[in-house]
């Protein structure tokens, strides 16, 4: 049997005792470039969150090359979406590339030559070098994306989670970001990406995997992507789950028994 | 003179007082516009007020319990008031429909409050140890003792050495707190240590500036120094530089006159390096005032240069040129200004005076012409690309001719062909 790059197994994630994500199930083998699909609220960007540990989780679990997450960390790049940080931040464009050589045990020491290295490396294969020395204020849309693509580039992860790089970017941007995204795959690297324009999912993605609160299809594009699952995946919530959650959170009940 | 005199022994080390407070100040001043860098870039600001006027109650208490006015203790119950006051706010905020700002307000009120009423009772108990414990609301650097400086530079120590250790974790989880989360740094650690670096940066300071201030001291050097520089480490650095600069000032100044408190006097003398800053920093509001003028001059000039340019294309039929008062009729500004403007050019070689004349240099007949093919070119461009009727495209053009870099106007004639017309039907000029 074929390695899987992501295992999901019955994962359940709520806000408040309002469940976000409700059993989800699904595989995903290395060296996919894999799009992860649903309308705005489905809680595609939770499911990154909670695959990485930065949202609590109410059950369920996740394994990555099938381990466990700190023990594969280093091999795991995350993208968040470019509005979630401060770009007022006094950092310079190589600044933010460079923390990309950054591990947790590392942070302690300063970066190598080697490190540095790297990183001019990445800023040039997003075409970003010129910009080396800007204060990230000065970028646009496109380009702060590059750069956050250029910081998970650096580091050099077998697997990459991306939260919505394509969103806000302008066209050229995005056919930059799609080679580089291709390139990668080639290179046999894992990448999933949140993604919600159905136009270009066919056209970018090996693999899809539809939510809207639940799991609607996961598998590769040409069987997945169907008119019919589309449908149930933009088709809304269903109803009785969406009243289920609303009695969940206003009774503060929880979605598991917990153990005292 | 008798200032002067002051000054110099004030910095002269000879009395050993005044050497305490002043290193007391240097490294108080430095540790806070540190600290402050990291509180003001974590968007935290209000909770260092939360922090500093919750000490109260707990300096009152160290007092009582111990019964004599020992830094240590009243450190110690201060700091320990501190942490109850950020746990408070943390629980307050996560726990219930109660939002963090109101939080902070909340428990300020409260623990200060409590405060005050326990200061009253502490006054009223007839130790005679307790005068001077309100000297701890404003601040009075004169009071610190040998004892008392190495307290406060042993906090501020603990400061220096946590700032540089962890100073790529802070970094990362400033500008980034998701990315750090996902490389394993565990975010309710490091904030942890920014709230306890903040606590031992106000316990460290009361003495000096007091609980009331000591907030400004902490957000002011780094909010200034943001101005001035993109990079971390520097505004670190500047911000640890004005701190401790602007603390010395302040308290040199209330040495001046023994009777006011430190704290007020060391506040103004930030304020006003935050008031030079966003005056005069590189993107202050000096400088875009001047970029504004410069602006308007140079818009000026370049329309006067244009009329001039055709009133002879399509008025003057001689070769004798124009009038100033002619190119003024056809300029809505005074003629004061187009006098000015017709100078300049003259100055910059594009126009020559003959007589009562204005005539264009080949050099000016160029850069006029300049202008008015991009104005016609932009035209051309918003009447294909945007669709807009002739009568629609003048008043866009009319900016838009003074901003356009030879590099736009190389792409725009490269995209609009060379059109002979513009769409009112006027001939556009080529370089030939």
């Amino acid at each position: 049997m074929k390695l899987n790059s992501l295992e999901v197994h019955d994962l359940t994630v709520s806000y408040q005792h309002n469940p976000v994500l409700w059993n989800i199930n699904f595989n995903v083998p290395v060296g996919k470039l894999t799009g992860i699909i649903g309308p705005n609220g489905a809680g595609k960007s939770t499911l990154l969150k909670a695959i990485m540990d930065l949202t609590p989780i109410s059950g369920g679990y996740t394994k990555l090359f099938d381990k466990a997450l700190d023990d594969v960390r280093s091999r795991i790049a995350y993208v968040p979406q470019k509005d979630a940080v401060d770009w007022d931040f006094p950092a310079t464009v190589l600044d933010v590339v460079q923390m990309g050589r950054y591990s947790n045990k590392s942070l302690f020491r300063r970066l190598s030559k080697k490190d540095e290295d790297i990183a001019i490396d990445c800023l040039s294969k997003v075409e970003m070098l010129d910009y080396s020395d800007r204060h990230i204020s000065e970028l646009s849309g496109g380009q702060k994306q590059r750069v956050f693509i250029a910081r998970a580039l650096a580091q050099e992860a077998d697997l990459y989670f991306m939260d919505e790089p394509f969103a806000g970017i302008d066209a050229a941007s995005e056919k930059q970001i799609i080679d580089i995204l291709l390139q990668m795959q080639k290179e046999g690297k894992s990448i999933f990406v949140v993604h919600h324009d159905l136009q270009s999912a066919i056209d970018y993605f090996d693999w899809v995997v539809l939510v809207n609160t639940r799991l609607i299809a996961s598998g590769p594009i040409k069987e997945t992507f169907t008119t019919e699952n589309l449908k149930e995946t933009y088709g809304g919530k269903l109803t009785l789950l969406s009243k289920l959650g609303q009695e969940l959170k206003s009774k503060k009940f929880p979605i598991r028994e917990e153990y005292q | 003179m008798i200032l002067w005199e002051q000054l110099t022994y004030f910095f002269s080390f000879r009395d050993a007082n005044i050497t305490n407070v002043l290193i007391g100040t240097l490294l108080l001043g430095t540790a806070a516009g540190m600290v402050g860098t990291l509180v003001v870039l974590s968007k935290k600001t209000l909770i260092i007020d939360a922090i500093s006027h919750s000490m109260l109650p707990g300096i009152c208490i160290g007092f009582l319990l111990s019964g004599v006015k020992n830094p240590l203790y009243l450190m110690l119950g201060g700091m320990a008031s501190a942490t109850l006051a950020v746990f408070l706010i943390g629980e307050i905020s996560k726990r219930s429909k109660i939002k963090i700002d109101a939080a902070i307000a909340i428990t300020l009120s409260i623990l200060f409050s409590f405060g005050v009423i326990m200061l009253n009772v502490v006054q009223n108990t007839g130790n005679p140890n307790q005068s001077g414990l309100n000297d701890f609301l404003f601040g009075k650097a004169a009071s610190m003792l040998q004892e008392d400086l190495l307290l406060f530079g042993g906090l501020c120590l603990i400061t220096f050495i946590t700032l540089p250790l962890f100073f790529r974790h802070f970094k990362i989880s400033l500008f980034d707190p998701i990315f750090a989360q996902s490389i394993g740094v565990k975010r309710f650690i490091i904030q942890s240590i920014i709230s306890f670096l903040i606590i031992i940066t106000a316990a460290a300071g009361v003495q000096t500036v007091g609980i009331i201030l000591i907030s400004a001291m902490i957000i002011a050097p780094a909010s200034a120094s943001l101005l001035w520089t993109n990079n971390f480490k520097r505004t670190m650095i500047y911000s640890g530089v004005t701190g401790a600069v602007c603390s010395i000032v302040g308290v040199f100044i209330s040495y001046l006159s023994p009777k006011m408190p430190t704290g007020p006097w060391v506040v103004v003398t930030l304020a006003s390096v935050s008031i030079l800053s966003v005056l005069f920093s590189p993107n202050g509001l000096l400088v875009k005032q001047l970029q504004i003028r410069k602006n308007r001059k140079s818009i000026l000039r370049e329309n006067v240069l244009k009329t001039v340019y055709k009133l002879k294309e399509k008025i003057i039929k001689n070769n004798q040129g124009v009038s100033t008062e002619l190119v003024s009729n056809y300029r809505p500004t005074a003629i004061r200004k187009v006098k000015k403007a017709l100078k300049h050019l003259q100055r910059k070689g594009l126009i020559v005076k003959g007589g009562d004349f204005w005539t264009l240099t080949e050099h000016g007949t160029q850069e006029a012409e300049r202008i008015v093919r991009v104005h016609r070119l932009w035209e051309l461009y918003l009447q294909k690309f945007m669709h807009l009727p002739s009568d629609y495209v003048h008043n866009s053009a009319e900016s838009i001719e003074h901003i356009v870099t030879p590099e736009i106007e190389r792409s725009l004639e490269k995209i609009m062909g060379k059109p002979e017309l513009d769409p009112h039907q006027q001939k556009i000029p080529y370089q030939k």
